[in-house]
């Protein structure tokens, strides 16, 4: 049942006589839901890993020290403190002492295969085509922008990016290479929401994208894409650079689906003949 | 068997659950009738309704919850035009994150912004005009439960004419899971239609759900669901 905005329609509804109501009031629900209790050395540990999942932050990388990260994120130094032995007993980070010493990062999150296919089983057809689409516009969006506004050493940061990715092997270094082009794209756009939207968005996808399940999403058929888009960008051919990049995420949603699928139709028991 | 009996099978199947569906729709359509119209019977607008007509309109929801695990949320919904109380316009019923279901809330702030503009929409205006039962193609219910949903709705009327319709809706992704559960003793690929061709659920990645199957491109075999009330399609190659 839609529930459509129609100021005309209120317009001519007498006052007092009961406007049909709708279901406003799910709408309402949303926006002032509460807000997840997440505290705050929490929202800084998900801060972190995120950053970790998306190659935002390296291996051998060395984090600023508490007093820098307090005032950065504006909280007090102890919940810094709590939120890096949080991300140390998932032995994410190291802190050494000494004139060298420091909180460094020491191994990346990763997204196990059962963890994989179970979210891959627990996402719809429907529901990934939707991610797939979502994904389509922002990257457009911001590709079309680059297009026009990245200066040379944004195309440079790019290329190499990209260069990266073309040596990247395995699944999650695949994954964060890839994450980090349409990232960088997004700086490159000057955009800082287009950037924000990109970032969820290849939190939620590029380590399904990338799960070495079944068939794995080939590295060789997404470099070809890498390459028209880096060409039209440095051509400043908005178009071309547009469907270049919705044909690699179309690309990428049926693959998905694809998955999704094989997952569906061919694994598990195949005796449930009822169709509930 | 052949891959068409398999398919013929499974849409046998989806056609019994559909109208069994549409059976209970009716029932609780008639039962709404026969306990409120009587006691409305000598005026125009329904109600108030007093609370145990509005538990009894209540429990037969949960009921077709209960009965069709395909339904998402159902309920009655009144014509504006022909009961007394507008807050009562919608006694309505989901599946709450426990299974269990619960109350749909609903604002009736008359100065509220958020307008129910429904009394265009197939799953009223058609059963309204037509005095049928109706099964939409697919659609996102946006400012609603924020789901992609079909929605089943049959028309109930009194002396007066038409009065609301009982209606359930069914999440695609729900359609669709059970489709993939029976599809796996298919061995063809094959895809779920909407009316006017709306792909709404398919076992092969080159049909998308949402996207239109353009009928006049494709040469494969389509079969209606032997339903009572015309439904959905399956599309085979």
């Amino acid at each position: 049942m839609t529930v459509t905005y129609t100021d005309a329609h209120q317009a001519h509804q007498p006052a007092g006589s009961g406007a049909p109501g709708g279901r406003s009031q799910g709408l309402r629900q949303h926006i002032y839901r509460a807000l997840p209790e997440i505290d705050r050395a929490e929202a800084i540990v998900t801060r972190l890993r995120d950053s970790m999942s998306l190659g935002l932050l390296k291996e051998g990388d060395r984090l600023p020290s508490e007093v820098e990260m307090a005032e950065s994120f504006g909280v007090s130094p102890t919940t810094v403190r709590e939120a890096l032995s949080a991300l140390r007993s998932k032995g994410l980070v190291e802190t050494r002492r000494g004139r060298s010493g420091g909180t460094f990062v020491v191994s990346l999150p990763a997204a196990s295969v059962p963890l994989m296919r179970q979210r891959l089983e627990g996402l719809s057809v429907v529901e990934l085509r939707d991610m797939g689409d979502h994904r389509a516009a922002v990257s457009a969006a911001s590709i079309q922008l680059a297009a026009s506004r990245a200066v040379d050493s944004d195309l440079h940061a790019i290329q190499r990016l990209v260069e990266a990715f073309e040596n990247a092997e395995g699944a999650h270094s695949l994954a964060r290479a890839d994450s980090r082009i349409w990232l960088e794209i997004a700086v490159s756009a000057q955009s800082r929401r287009l950037l924000i939207a990109q970032l969820h968005l290849q939190l939620e996808s590029s380590e399904l994208l990338w799960a070495p399940l079944g068939n794995p999403r080939s590295k060789e058929a997404v470099l070809p894409y890498f390459a028209s888009m880096m060409d039209a960008l440095h051509r400043r051919d908005r178009e071309a650079a547009v469907s270049a990049a919705t044909q690699r995420i179309q690309d990428d949603t049926f693959h998905m689906i694809d998955q999704k699928l094989t997952l569906a139709l061919h694994e598990g028991s195949k005796d449930d003949t009822h169709v509930r | 068997m052949s891959v068409e009996e398999e398919i013929r099978g499974f849409a046998h199947a989806l056609a019994e659950d559909l109208d069994r569906l549409f059976d209970d729709l009716e029932g609780a359509a008639a039962l709404v009738r026969r306990r409120l119209g009587s006691e409305n019977a000598n005026s125009r607008r329904w109600g108030p309704f007093q609370p145990d007509q509005l538990r009894m309109m209540e429990a037969e929801a949960d009921s077709l919850l209960e009965r069709h695990p395909l339904v998402y949320g159902a309920g009655i919904i009144f014509d504006p035009d022909r009961i007394v109380s507008p807050e009562q316009l919608i006694p309505w019923r989901v599946r709450g994150e426990s299974g269990a279901p619960e109350a749909y809330g609903f604002d009736f702030d008359e100065h509220s912004r958020d307008y129910y503009d429904f009394l265009q929409l197939p799953w009223f205006a058609e059963p309204k005009a037509t005095g049928e039962p109706k099964f939409t193609t697919p659609y996102v219910d946006f400012l609603g439960v924020d789901e992609y949903i079909l929605t089943a709705a049959v028309p109930f009327a009194d002396d007066y004419g038409f009065v609301g319709v009982a209606g359930s809706d069914i999440e695609v992704s729900t359609l669709e899971r059970v489709m993939m559960r029976a599809a796996k003793n298919v061995s063809g690929r094959f895809v779920l239609l909407g009316a006017e061709g709306r792909i709404v659920c398919s076992t092969t990645a080159r049909f998308l759900p949402g996207e239109l199957l353009e009928q006049d491109t494709v040469s494969g075999h389509q079969l209606m669901l032997p339903t009572r009330v015309p439904t959905l399609s399956l599309y085979w190659e």
